[in-house]
């Protein structure tokens, strides 16, 4: 089956489960435009404050000798906004707003002297979401959800919608979940000389089925396989790649990507309070990538009030086929991007979670998490994040 | 070397099959658990996917760093990956 059939299939089964399924089961006065249903409602807001610190080397990067890796430390400060809306019983809308302020040294090092490089991009970079997603509980068993985002960066817009939709049987002991994403990326293409030649955009097509299984009274199983097809120009387009006539070059990158990826997860509960999760990734794609990820969390109740969470991470991947730190300028694909190279990456990550008892609302939660995340090919980056979440 | 080189994987080999026949294994050994015995089920440590903002946090982290990240066919907003 061809990929674009298979996402088709999947448009059809998250739009069987949305329409089909649940016609018997509704009622007329279960509309969600009865004047006397709830009023729309603020149900909880979160937000949080995400903190990036980034070091490492990359041979993409021109912050450094010629040649050699260049430097790819930046600094990202993130926050972000996520607000849950509720309607009666039925109608659930999410609404996610991450803005980024990026700081980075690889673009930065750009010429700067060309009269079209890639101005404020380079130095300080402002971006921004919106992605919303509704959800409509057709029925007890039946869930459908439409989302939509946008995306703006300074020389960077992206659009993004998506459709759907759950269906759980047995008691809700099984539920099955299928949906279909596109979005469309437009934006303007920068040579690795910082000189700009019009725009360029990018579209990716993707589908993914699930599967989540309650086993015992304490394990849950989670089963996803997702396929996504990418199109335009899969590159930032200023990437470097060093040439064997000791210049500079850009990435030569093929113009379409399938990739496929499938994931399992467990999460058994532990009879001192606590929850054991596994996660495993397999990933593979026509580039040449392969990558297997492995993932262990480890949660521990300490009151009713306060969980504490440990975990650890290992990513291994096969790079893609055409990464080279020095290439010949003979028009075959070529990239020097760390993140397309042969590597193995470990994280490991500690968070707390304390709920504090609130009389006018709900609850009143709040959050602080590090993650420290390095590889074999010269990076590292530390995460902190606190958050504070609003329960009504 | 170009990227055409390598046979491309088809979509019916190992993720999809895997995941076919881990479903079916899933589903063979398992029975109904009942409302009332999924008390533990219920705690927000047992969730077998990650909040929005978990989630987003971890795509920004890994999708950015990694070739292999993404393709999941979840839904997620563009950007340039620039960092």
């Amino acid at each position: 089956m061809s990929p674009s059939r298979f996402v088709s299939a999947l448009v059809a089964l998250a739009a069987a489960l949305l329409v089909l399924l649940p016609v018997a089961g509704a009622r007329a006065d279960e509309s969600i435009f009865d004047p006397n249903r709830d009023k729309l409602h603020l149900d909880s807001f979160d937000l949080a404050l995400t903190g990036y610190s980034q070091r490492g080397n990359g041979y993409q990067s021109q912050a450094g000798p010629p040649g050699g890796p260049g430097s790819q430390a930046l600094t990202v400060w993130e926050p972000i906004g996520y607000f849950v809306l509720k309607k009666g019983q039925k109608l659930t809308i999410r609404i996610l707003a991450p803005f980024d302020m990026v700081t980075a040294a690889s673009p930065n090092a750009i010429d700067k002297t060309r009269t079209d490089t890639i101005s404020q991009a380079s130095r300080q970079n402002e971006a921004g979401s919106i992605d919303t997603s509704v959800t409509y509980d057709v029925s007890k068993r039946t869930t459908g959800t439409f989302r939509g985002g946008i995306h703006l960066e300074e020389d960077f817009r992206s659009w993004n919608m998506g459709l759907a939709g759950t269906r759980s049987f047995a008691e809700d002991n099984t539920t099955i979940a299928a949906g279909a994403n596109q979005i469309y990326d437009w934006f303007d293409r920068f040579d690795y000389r910082g000189l700009r030649h019009a725009r360029t955009q990018r579209g990716t097509t993707s589908g993914f089925v699930s599967l989540t299984q309650i086993l015992s009274p304490t394990t849950v199983g989670y089963l996803n396989y997702g396929l996504t097809e990418q199109n335009g120009e899969l590159g930032n387009t200023w990437n470097a790649v060093p040439l064997v006539s000791n210049n500079y070059g850009g990435e030569v990158l093929p113009q379409h990507r399938l990739r496929h990826a499938f994931v399992a997860r467990v999460a058994q509960w532990l009879p001192w309070n606590g929850a054991l999760k596994g996660f495993y990734r397999l990933y593979a794609d026509d580039w040449g990538i392969v990558a297997h990820t492995l993932e262990g969390q480890l949660y521990q109740r300490f009151s009713s009030l306060f969980y504490a969470r440990v975990s650890y991470r290992f990513h291994t991947q096969r790079g893609v086929d055409f990464f080279h730190t020095v290439a010949f300028d003979d028009g075959n694909f070529r990239t020097a991007d760390s993140d397309l190279q042969s590597f193995d990456a470990h994280s490991v990550g500690l968070s707390g979670t304390f709920t504090v008892p609130q009389r006018r609302i709900k609850g009143l939660e709040m959050q602080a998490a590090y993650e420290r995340y390095f590889r074999t090919n010269d990076l590292d980056v530390n995460v902190f994040t606190w958050r504070t979440g609003f329960r009504f | 070397m170009s990227a055409t080189n390598r046979p491309t994987p088809s979509p019916c080999s190992s993720p999809l099959t895997l995941t076919l026949a881990v479903s079916v294994l899933l589903l063979a050994g398992c029975t109904a658990v009942p409302q009332n015995r999924r008390v533990h089920l219920a705690d927000p440590m047992m969730s077998v996917g990650d909040d929005p903002i978990e989630t987003y946090r971890k795509q920004k982290l890994y999708n950015t760093r990694e070739g292999a990240a993404g393709g999941d066919g979840a839904a997620s907003g563009g950007g340039c990956g620039c960092q």
